[in-house]
């Protein structure tokens, strides 16, 4: 019921940033920045380091709260929004102790963890987990430690823990930071297919070209928003040298993306 | 040979003791996995003034001591959450305060070192009927909350962000745990007593996770140990004469050494 809910609101914006500032110790870090996210959007966040990009992902996740401005989530102001299962997320690094004592079922049932309760995973559940495993290629490592799975098998574990409650909006702070190339093209093709299966992405990234192969949208934000539209246009906007402070040599991938 | 479990006042041993292992080595596992193994030390030197006032006033030690390791937990994490200080640092900043006023207290009082013995380096052997009654009670709460809350802790000890992010009431949750952590160290005092109580809330956990099993299994190891280690120290300090709550302490850290040499078998 409360899905439905959501998914009716959703037919408007799924994530909407409206005159969003930020400060970190009286230092600006986000002014006024606004857009939005629709239903079906595969978005690319793009700008150099420090330039408040994962603090827009943390102020839309209630991490951080905006000096001004508001955050809408499927149409709701994100301080009522209580339906987070509707949302995945990545982080850029998750810290933890290599010997801790998760086995990658495990990291992905955390993804389920937002109810208490006494008893233990329904059958349900444990083929959701089990479903989000495969999804991701790590079915057959589920019995494995955590801290035994290389970087880019670690990002797709902490992706499926992001997919098991069959999120509609995914947020990925630079998922393929430190993993070589085959697994970034292997990352790649994973989030084309779950785009194509009806989720709509947000990622972060500091790869142009990497987000041009995937994205049908870009923002370039440097504490303000120098550019928001197709990936195609945005060498010739002139946005990446102003946000950058430097020229941006880059290839950019050239195709048109169903929505 | 196992004439000795006849007498009552072992079996009130026997039965406290293992239901504080159980407690503390599951508490115990959430507290080595969040880095914050100095927390049971903290909160059981700070229990001290608890523990003072409770003998100079003639009234329940386990009560008043309770109620001050209730206080330190939750402020311990109030410290973390709003003064942006590090969880070691609040413990710190809470451990000297808590013990100097015992130490105040006492002086106040003209309390002898006879009455404080017990309680630094425990007394499970005196153990009463009424004391394992208290014990059974607040390890049901502490046990039954552990069990409700489960998924969220492990959440939590292995990355805090994500599970805010996830909508999850991380703070409300934090208070809840360490609000645990301070009954369960009181509670670990009449057995292990203030100097000792980390043999019971650090060791057993650090001893399972040397066996790299998954979470599930190395919270049954972490119990198993802790149960195993109350024990061992019960039976060694009977036969051969040694305080109990040190026999514990020792039988623990012996079965830390077992499980670090299967590890590196």
């Amino acid at each position: 019921m409360k899905r439905t809910a959501a998914l009716k609101a959703s037919q408007q914006a799924v994530l909407e940033f409206a005159h969003i500032s930020f400060s970190y110790a009286g230092e600006p870090t986000l002014e006024d920045v606004s857009f939005s996210v629709q239903k079906g959007d595969f978005l690319g966040i793009i700008g150099p380091n420090g330039a408040g990009k994962s603090t827009l992902f943390k102020i839309a996740l209630g991490l951080e709260t905006p000096t001004t401005g508001s955050v809408r989530l499927f149409g709701n102001k994100q301080a009522d929004f209580s339906n987070w299962h509707c949302i995945g997320f990545v982080p850029q690094k998750v810290q933890f102790d290599p010997n801790f004592p998760a086995s990658v079922f495990e990291v992905a049932a955390m993804g389920l963890a937002q109810n208490s309760g006494l008893m233990p995973l329904s059958v349900q559940q444990k083929i959701a987990i089990r479903n989000a495993l495969h999804e991701v290629g790590l079915e057959s490592q589920a019995s494995k430690r955590i801290g035994e799975l290389s970087g880019g098998q670690m990002q797709r574990a902490f992706l499926a823990r992001a997919l098991v409650s069959k999120p509609d909006l995914l947020l990925l702070d630079e998922p393929t930071t430190g993993i070589d190339s085959a697994q970034q093209e292997k990352f790649c093709c994973l989030l084309e297919r779950l785009h194509k299966a009806g989720i709509t992405i947000v990622i972060i990234s500091h790869d142009l070209t990497f987000m041009s192969y995937l994205v049908n949208k870009v923002i370039c934000i440097n504490r303000k928003v120098f550019y928001c539209g197709h990936p195609r246009d945005i060498a010739k906007s002139g946005a990446l040298p102003k946000a950058y402070g430097h020229a941006v040599h880059s290839v950019l991938h050239d195709h048109e993306h169903g929505a | 040979m196992f004439e000795f479990l006849g007498y009552q006042f072992i079996q009130n041993a026997f039965f406290a003791g293992t239901i504080v292992a159980v407690i503390c080595a599951v508490l115990g596992l959430f507290i080595v996995l969040r880095k914050l193994s100095f927390m049971t030390d903290g909160i059981a030197h700070a229990s001290l003034a608890g523990i003072a006032a409770a003998i100079a006033l003639k009234i329940d030690v386990l009560i008043v001591a309770g109620f001050v390791a209730l206080l330190s937990g939750l402020g311990i994490n109030r410290i973390r959450e709003k003064m942006k200080i590090s969880g070691d640092a609040a413990i710190g900043l809470l451990l000297p305060v808590g013990l100097a006023t015992g130490i105040v207290l006492l002086s106040l009082a003209h309390v002898t070192s006879v009455d404080l013995m017990s309680y630094l380096f425990g007394s499970i052997l005196a153990i009463t009927s009424s004391d394992l009654q208290f014990i059974a009670i607040f390890g049901a709460i502490v046990i039954a909350t552990v069990a409700i809350l489960r998924k969220q802790l492990f959440y939590i000890a292995f990355d805090e962000e994500s599970a805010k992010a996830s909508g999850m009431p991380v703070s409300a949750i934090n208070y809840i745990f360490f609000g645990l952590v301070g009954i369960t160290v009181v509670l670990a005092l009449r057995v292990a007593g203030i100097m000792l109580v980390s043999a019971l809330m650090i060791i057993p956990p650090l001893a399972a996770l040397q066996l790299k099993k998954a979470f599930t299994t190395t919270l049954a190891l972490s119990a198993a140990f802790g149960i195993l280690s109350v024990w061992v120290g019960i039976i060694a300090s009977y036969y051969i004469g040694v305080a109990t709550g040190a026999a514990i302490a020792l039988s623990s850290f012996a079965l830390f050494l077992v499980a670090y040499g299967l590890k590196n078998r």
